[in-house]
């Protein structure tokens, strides 16, 4: 049994070797011009195929593990209705990772997450004293909740090409979701062109808690999502990638937050939004290899449009930087704009014809930045290849960063420090 | 799945081929297609044979007509041409006739002047080649493709044996290496690298799963005038010895490559350090002073798995 599992372990060794020669011998780590044009004249003649293999499944095993700790900044006395200071929500997120190939053509893998999440979060929001800006009520207790994930999915390869189909569940004490995609990628033009389109759907089902004590939160609703994805990616030049894909997603059902309130005309309301949403978004991504530095410059802009009249542009810029081929240092910046929902307010001080109202800081306009820095290494012991990356990303969000200027600004807007660590495995 | 091992000569060198077959019956059909693959292009291409594609070509110097070819023959001048303009002149396929002036067993260096004779006729800029005809312009011309005909034919027989259905093996024409593919098991071919300095010992083992492998060297025929060495590698432009390294050893995607990118470094003289390290592709490259600088790098950094997923799925509550 050890024999045979360090003969496995061996071969799978061997595999990941070859795949890197191959990839290497393919594409040099610095390609000149000079090997350029003596592959491109070699492709020309009769016979003569440099490719290797066709696309295949990972013929590696590869286990990834993080943990991430998200901590939001307390939300400061001056914004909160009552008492003061308040923390607010801390997550803890441990993510498993496993994949491996179960043959030539057929790849699998399967993801975990646990995520044990504590604090409070805003529940609604008053307008503020004397007529100042609105303050923020928060949740009086502390919740503390689970959220664990499971996804598996497979990928079938092709000669230009691969399908993959996936699963997934989320359980939490309050919310089941099951999800299920369907996907495929089709390689053109010498691979130099690739295709990609995709179908997903979420059946989600809300339990919430503590219905006794609040009785106008609703005892079970049902909400679900479809979605629908092409995306373009093509090679322009040896060192540049272009990327282009849409997006559209409908969901239907119960779209409210049923832990949330809205301020109406002096009473706590129940949050109530639209029972369909139709989401369309757009993502480009431009990817550049300096040689000469040993760095990639990654550009992405994504447009997102919807029916609740929200849009929302996000540009985020990145370096990944690789020194003396072991460790790699990758800094990025992001901004992030939206416009909000046509329905929200940050309170009412009538009810609107339609009956709609959130208060919800995630419908309001507003802008964010965050930053990021993140080093990451690569070392050898024994049959196993590791990879060890430490993170530290800070977001804030305001008003006045929005790209179009708000009139009043939601209190309860979030500012967080996200810290990963994280280790990859590879026999 | 046995391993089947067959030697011959070919191109005017040992020859080896190492095949994995499910039978002997299947390993003897496919080393036999595999040699008539390679005899066709020394039929084709070899400048020893009055009866050769090429020697028909060498023969019509002078006609203005020249010589309509083939696509196969078309795409390998293609070739030519781009090692040529891509070595800025060195790599040139009409350098051949000069070695008529340089006899390194004679210990005696060539008068300048016959090097002179043989000048104007040299150079592929003085080709016309216009697809698919090619003149040689000027009587005594000679086009010589053993500088890639093997590597090329190494590459064919590989891609001929795994066309017929073989997935494990090596074609080896004279240390010249295309890899059909790795070992059943996985394990790469393991080449062995030959030291300048001590002609039959290996200097490094390469293990090798895919592509192909090729070495040029300057140490075969040489000879010492008065102090000073005179290799056989010679200088399309000048006609004289290039002087720089001993050997160079290059693994690429094919044999084919790794022929021209070994060959240009060494016609590179001292300068070849700096163009192999810009050409980016793993090589091993030695010195007359027999020292081994071995430039096939440690596996790079790859990107680790995606960032968490925590800010895009915030809590949903």
């Amino acid at each position: 049994m050890i024999r045979l599992e360090r003969q496995s372990r061996a071969a799978a060794r061997r595999a990941r070797l070859r795949r890197r020669q191959e990839r290497r011998l393919a594409r040099a780590r610095r390609p000149s011009a000079v090997l350029h044009a003596l592959t491109s004249s070699a492709l020309a003649l009769p016979g003569l195929s440099l490719r290797a293999s066709a696309e295949s499944a990972p013929t590696e095993v590869r286990t990834d593990y993080r943990f991430s700790r998200y901590a939001e900044d307390k939300l400061p006395g001056g914004k909160v209705a009552v008492g003061g200071e308040r923390g607010r929500y801390d997550i803890d997120i441990h993510q498993f990772r496993f994949e491996t190939g179960l043959s030539d053509r057929i790849g699998v893998a399967i993801e975990l997450a646990h995520e044990a999440m504590s604090g409070a979060t805003p529940w609604y929001v008053t307008p503020g004293p004397n007529g100042g800006d609105p303050v923020q009520v928060m949740t009086q207790a502390t919740i503390e909740e689970r959220r664990t994930d499971a996804l598996l999915s497979s990928s079938y390869y092709l000669e230009r090409g691969k399908a993959s189909l996936g699963a997934g569940v989320s359980v939490e004490n309050d919310y089941l979701a099951v999800n299920g995609s369907l996907g495929g990628e089709r390689q053109f033009n010498e691979k130099n062109t690739t295709l990609s389109g995709g179908v997903g759907a979420s059946v989600d089902r809300i339990t919430p808690s503590d219905t006794n004590q609040y009785p106008t939160r609703p005892k079970e609703e049902d909400k679900q999502s479809y979605d629908v994805f092409v995306g373009l990616g093509q090679v322009v030049g040896r060192n540049t990638n272009l990327q282009s894909s849409l997006k559209y997603q409908h969901a239907t059902g119960f779209l409210s937050d049923p832990y949330k309130l809205a301020f109406v005309a002096g009473n706590p309301e129940t949050d109530e939004r639209p029972s369909q949403r139709n989401q369309f978004s757009w993502l480009t991504r431009y990817r550049h290899h300096v040689s000469t530095l040993d760095g990639t410059l990654h550009f992405d802009y994504k447009l997102y449009l919807d029916d609740w009249n929200m849009n929302s542009h996000t540009f985020e810029l990145g370096w990944y930087q690789t020194l003396w081929d072991r460790i790699r240092l990758v800094p990025s910046l992001r901004y992030y704009s939206q416009s909000q929902a046509d329905f929200y307010a940050p309170f009412y001080t009538a009810p609107r014809s339609d009956g709609l109202r959130s208060s919800d800081y995630r419908l309001s306009p507003f802008g964010a930045y965050s930053w990021r820095i993140e080093a990451a290494t690569r070392f050898q012991t024994w049959s196993f290849v590791w990879d060890a990356s430490v993170a530290w990303e800070r977001y804030v969000s305001d008003a006045d960063l929005a790209i179009q200027s708000v009139g009043v600004e939601n209190p309860g807007l979030v500012s967080f420090n996200l810290f990963t660590v994280g280790l990859t495995a590879r026999f | 799945m046995a391993l089947h091992r067959f030697r011959f000569k070919a191109m005017g060198c040992p020859c080896a081929l190492q095949i994995y077959a499910p039978s002997a019956g299947d390993a003897r059909a496919w080393a036999a297609s595999a040699r008539g693959e390679i005899a066709r292009l020394e039929r084709k291409y070899s400048r020893y044979r009055a009866d050769s594609l090429l020697s028909r070509i060498n023969a019509s110097a002078g006609d203005p007509d020249g010589v309509l070819v083939d696509g196969e023959t078309a795409s390998l001048f293609d070739y030519a041409a781009t090692c040529h303009a891509q070595s800025a002149g060195l790599f040139d396929v009409t350098s051949g006739i000069l070695r008529r002036a340089w006899d390194f067993r004679s210990g005696r260096l060539p008068e300048a002047a016959q090097i002179e004779a043989l000048l104007p006729r040299v150079g592929w800029a003085k080709v016309r080649w216009a697809p698919p005809r090619i003149a040689l312009p000027l009587e005594g011309m000679e086009l010589d493709l053993g500088g890639f005909v093997k590597e090329y034919a190494a590459d064919r027989t590989a891609a001929l044996l795994r066309a017929s259905g073989c997935r494990s093996g090596v074609v080896d024409l004279g240390g010249d290496l295309a890899v059909v593919g790795p070992h059943p098991d996985g394990r790469p071919w393991i080449v062995g690298v030959r030291d300048a300095a001590h002609a039959e010992r290996p200097a490094l083992s390469v293990p090798l799963f895919a592509g192909g492998i090729a070495t040029s060297g300057d140490y075969e025929r040489a000879m010492v005038v008065g102090g000073v060495r005179y290799g056989h590698i010679l200088d399309p432009r000048t006609g004289w010895p290039i002087a720089g390294l001993a050997s160079v050893t290059v693994l690429a995607s094919c044999c084919l490559i790794a022929g021209s990118a070994s060959t240009i470094a060494l016609l590179h003289g001292d300068r070849a350090r700096a163009w192999l390290d810009a050409l980016g592709l793993p090589h091993v490259r030695q010195t007359h002073a027999g020292e081994i600088e071995n430039r096939i790098p440690a596996p790079p950094i790859q990107s680790p798995a995606a960032p968490p997923a925590a800010r895009h799925r915030p809590a949903h509550r």
